[in-house]
């Protein structure tokens, strides 16, 4: 039962610590460098975080954001299998169906 | 990217934060007005950025809650399946309907959260005896931090918490805001679920909802890099302080300067969307 709580705290905590901490390096890079921001597709995010663009440090850090609720359903998910309650495995792997939908229903 | 615009976003999110964390509401409903009002962004683009700050407050808010255990966490997780897929519903219909009924909808969505903070009286509900839950791995206990009592309690009417859970995640996906005005009240009074744990598993279940629709959104391209940083910065901070300040400060003049806030925002809201968005 507290195993479940500890993780889902900790995977919530990681994911907004880590997307803050991109957000704001990225944010002071694109003031010293007083360039713009977009929002970018995969290719370019790759790309321009090999480059270390100020720009697309600062769209990982809203991925990681955007992706974080997932990573918590997924933690849940997997310690209810260790519980073998089946029937709340079924529920997080349906909310992550509908995050998953609702990722591919925005792209047009 | 004009620092002095990030710098006042900034400020803006900080408030909003601070000020949400005050009175129990998420930063959206004061993000999203000011965005658009303040700023001259456009309402997609404010919705977007409101969303993800959403996520944010909600994830950072619920690794306290849930460590306490007040969240009651199968519950949330079954009521989300309803908030998600309203999330995806009212962020496909944000994209294609037009500014105009954007701004119409907030108003009113703004005016019934003044409503319902000046109606608003500490309803703790108790558990009550009667065994009725559908399924007794929902029904929830905790140890409530302030009495240091253990508080039990027996989830009711299951099916109306999921419909309203529904219309919590349209509204969420489609104004940007968290939605804890429509599901804290309704799980307290309609699922019997004493307060604390009502606001604690809501706030639990935002993070998801926020995100489906912020999915949505960031598909589409709405999410703006620029305005929605700031926001998140800002809010993280804001409620972070906020929820420290709350035991200091008491919230009755702030929860009339919000209602004053909502009156002359929600007029500028129509106004502008009157105008056509």
């Amino acid at each position: 039962m507290s195993t479940t709580n500890t993780i889902i705290s900790r995977v919530l905590l990681a994911g907004v610590i880590a997307s803050l901490v991109l957000i704001l390096i990225g944010s002071i890079m694109l003031m010293i460098h007083q360039s713009s921001a977009q929002q970018l597709g995969p290719n370019g995010l790759i790309d321009g975080i090999v480059e270390m663009q100020p720009n697309s440090i600062i769209n990982l850090g809203i991925i990681v954001l955007l992706l974080t609720p997932a990573a918590r359903v997924i933690a849940a998910g997997i310690s209810f299998a260790i519980e073998h309650d089946y029937r709340y495995v079924a529920i997080s792997a349906a909310v992550l169906g509908i995050m998953t939908t609702a990722a591919l229903v925005g792209l047009k | 990217m004009l620092p002095l615009e990030f710098g006042l976003i900034t400020a803006m999110s900080f408030a909003a934060g601070f000020v949400g964390a005050l009175l129990g509401l998420g930063g959206g409903i004061i993000i999203v007005p000011a965005l658009t009002l303040l700023f001259a962004k456009d309402m997609k683009t404010a919705i977007a950025a409101s969303l993800v700050s959403v996520i944010a407050t909600s994830s950072s808010a619920a690794t306290v809650y849930v460590h306490e255990k007040l969240t009651n966490i199968r519950l949330g997780m079954l009521l989300e399946i309803a908030t998600t897929i309203g999330a995806l519903v009212g962020g496909v219909i944000a994209i294609y309907i037009g500014n105009k009924y954007l701004y119409l909808l907030f108003a009113a969505v703004m005016l019934y959260a003044a409503w319902s903070m000046l109606r608003q009286k500490e309803t703790c509900m108790k558990a009550e005896g009667s065994e009725e839950s559908v399924d007794a791995r929902l029904n929830g206990e905790y140890v409530d931090p302030i009495t240091g009592r253990t508080v039990a309690y027996t989830v009711k009417a299951v099916p109306v918490g999921m419909a309203g859970s529904f219309g919590a995640g349209v509204m969420s996906g489609l104004l940007g805001v968290g939605g804890g005005i429509v599901k804290v009240p309704l799980m307290n009074a309609a699922m019997k679920i004493p307060i604390r744990a009502a606001i604690a598993t809501s706030n639990f279940m935002i993070g998801v909802t926020a995100a489906s629709g912020a999915l949505v959104f960031w598909m589409d391209g709405k999410v703006d890099p620029v305005v929605t940083a700031p926001c998140v910065i800002g809010v993280l901070l804001g409620a972070r302080i906020g929820t420290i300040a709350a035991s200091h400060i008491r919230a009755r003049a702030l929860k009339l300067a919000f209602v004053a806030f909502v009156l002359v925002t929600a007029y500028q809201m129509v106004v502008h969307g009157l105008r056509g968005g």
